[in-house]
């Protein structure tokens, strides 16, 4: 089971690994919009780093509804349930 | 990293590895078929450039070992003529990072790991498989489970391509290489394919070796529009991954647009549609011809495009034209051919939208864009006025700004800064020029070819957006 604040723990490594930022601390808030090198390419990458640390599938209208890292962090919470 | 050495790949240099490679996927070699991908025109083969880097560094004696496995990512479009910088990381005997970057941006990036002991085996290798005249064309689906042999040029020939490269590998091993792009242009994903990554163990080949390149579709995301496929030959043992890159937006039909039109409910608009051919400017267009207006369209390049949007509306029943006009280009001489005096301007002209480099603003790339959306705009409506008001009526022109003036994404500050200008100007003429009513709105992020991504995303409906702006005009005019 993990709580959100876990979750958002363990996605700042994803983060820094998928974005080569490695001083970089994501937020509930953050986004493709607001922070750098945060493309699609990246984005790609983060949602797979994310699925095989987490074990979680992530679907395509799920993945259509992720708009900030708080969302990202709540999917996980209800997934890895 | 350290600058290692300059890697500009010219069109010539271009066209020399696409017959070698036999890689001649049209974002490679067709300017037109290129502006309809997110690329916006024709970019280098990014195995090119990684050969080419690998070739230099193989001169210049940083591959001190022969290379035992090869990881690389092609992260940005690199396009002909671009200056890029090969940079490297102080390698060590088991391994070196690489990158090449244009603009401080890096457009790929490599691992590569050393063999230890005996050197690769020097086979040359004769050309194998059999080169496809054109790529073929899948869908997600019919790429689950494929399986085939690519074609590889001969070893003399990538020997003659890379001979520094090849000396160190193997004139096979370089062949294979190149025979990557060919995979994934050609083969699978085909036509509309985006080269991601490649992971490769390069193995001594022995002379008596007779196999080619075999690759195999080993999954598929549908998500991402990916694919993964395992590759096996004489040389090179491994992945590589590629997109399913988006197809050219096809817009809705002149029959799908005017079931949401009424009939005539916009009959006396005579409308002229800057950058109708494609995009947000050919929905407009059949908006306008599905309400019974007439509709000149216009292109700067793309003329085939732009002849089947006409073709489209008079098939369908409408009544459209299109002539070639260029914003960057006094306006007076090209208007010269239009077949009527405009009611309605509805201006879609636009440039390369996205533009990532490394700068927070970069004026080359402001000013360019202030051509497009601030001058170019502003004489278009001045050469305009001045024979419309001559007839006693008012000229309603519509301005797609965008929302991108608010949301300011992160690499776009030139591009909302011209928009933001462009409106600034719309209001200057409402106020100060007679004989023009000018209506701007910040339009969101619709499908065009610009806008395609290989995320998925919910896309907005372009007529139920453009429809109630065409109304609002049509209502300004008849009030006028």
């Amino acid at each position: 089971m993990y709580s959100p604040e876990l979750i958002l723990i363990e996605l700042q490594p994803i983060f820094h690994d998928a974005l080569k930022l490695p001083d970089l601390i994501i937020t509930r808030s953050s986004s493709a919009l607001n922070t750098p090198n945060w493309d699609s390419l990246a984005h790609i990458s983060i949602i797979e780093m994310v699925e095989t640390h987490f074990k979680i599938r992530i679907g395509l209208s799920e993945l259509e509804d992720l708009k900030q890292v708080g969302d990202l962090v709540d999917l996980i919470a209800e997934k890895a349930s | 990293m350290n600058n290692i050495a300059s890697l500009t790949i010219g069109p010539e240099q271009q066209n020399i590895f696409t017959a070698f490679s036999g890689d001649c996927n049209p974002i490679h070699t067709d300017p037109m078929a290129a502006r309809r991908t997110s690329a916006g025109r024709v970019v280098v083969h990014g195995v090119h450039a990684l050969l080419r880097a690998l070739d230099i560094l193989a001169m210049d004696g940083y591959l001190s070992h022969t290379p035992a496995h090869i990881k690389a990512k092609f992260l940005k479009w690199m396009y002909p003529g671009d200056e890029g910088v090969l940079k490297a990381s102080t390698g060590t005997a088991s391994n070196l990072a690489i990158q090449v970057q244009v603009q401080n941006l890096p457009v790929l990036t490599a691992e590569i790991e050393f063999a230890t002991g005996a050197p690769m085996n020097d086979c040359i290798g004769a050309s194998s498989g059999v080169v496809l005249p054109k790529p073929r064309v899948l869908s997600i689906l019919q790429m689950r489970g494929m399986e085939g042999e690519a074609y590889v040029a001969s070893g003399s020939d990538a020997a003659v391509m890379f001979p520094h490269l090849a000396a160190l590998l193997g004139a096979r091993a370089v062949a294979e290489l190149a025979a990557t792009s060919y995979t994934v242009g050609m083969e699978v994903p085909g036509l509309h394919s985006t080269f991601a990554l490649l992971d490769l163990a390069l193995r001594p080949v022995s002379n008596n070796s007779d196999s080619g390149l075999r690759y195999q579709i080993t999954n598929v995301d549908e998500r991402f529009q990916k694919v993964g496929i395992k590759l096996t030959g004489m040389a090179i043992d491994g992945t590589i991954e590629a997109f399913v890159r988006a197809a050219p937006t096809v817009q809705p039909s002149p029959k799908q647009v005017a079931s949401r039109v009424a009939a005539g409910e916009f009959s006396g608009m005579r409308a002229l549609v800057i950058g109708g051919s494609r995009g947000l400017g050919e929905v407009t267009a059949k908006i306008v011809s599905a309400g019974g207006g007439e509709v000149v369209i216009t292109y700067a390049t793309g003329k085939t495009d732009a002849d089947n949007v006409v073709c489209q509306i008079e098939e369908w029943g409408g009544t459209a034209a299109a002539i070639q006009y260029d914003v960057l280009e006094p306006p007076r001489s090209q208007l010269s051919c239009l077949p009527y005096l405009p009611t309605h301007i509805f201006f879609f002209a636009t440039s390369a939208i996205f533009r990532p480099r490394y700068e927070v603003f970069a004026a080359s790339v402001f000013a360019e864009f202030v051509q497009f959306y601030v001058n170019g705009f502003y004489h278009l409506c001045e050469a305009m006025l001045s024979s419309v008001s001559k007839c006693g009526h008012k000229l309603c022109v519509y301005y797609p700004s965008s929302v991108a003036v608010e949301t300011r994404p992160p690499g776009m500050t030139e591009y909302s800064m011209a928009k933001a200008a462009g409106e600034v100007l719309c209001h200057e003429l409402n106020q100060r020029m007679s004989g023009i009513d000018v209506r701007y709105s910040r339009l969101p992020r619709l499908r065009t070819d610009q806008t395609r991504s290989v995320l998925p995303t919910r896309d907005l409906d372009p007529v139920e957006v453009l429809l109630p702006l065409v109304r609002e005009r049509m209502r300004t005019w008849q009030s006028a």
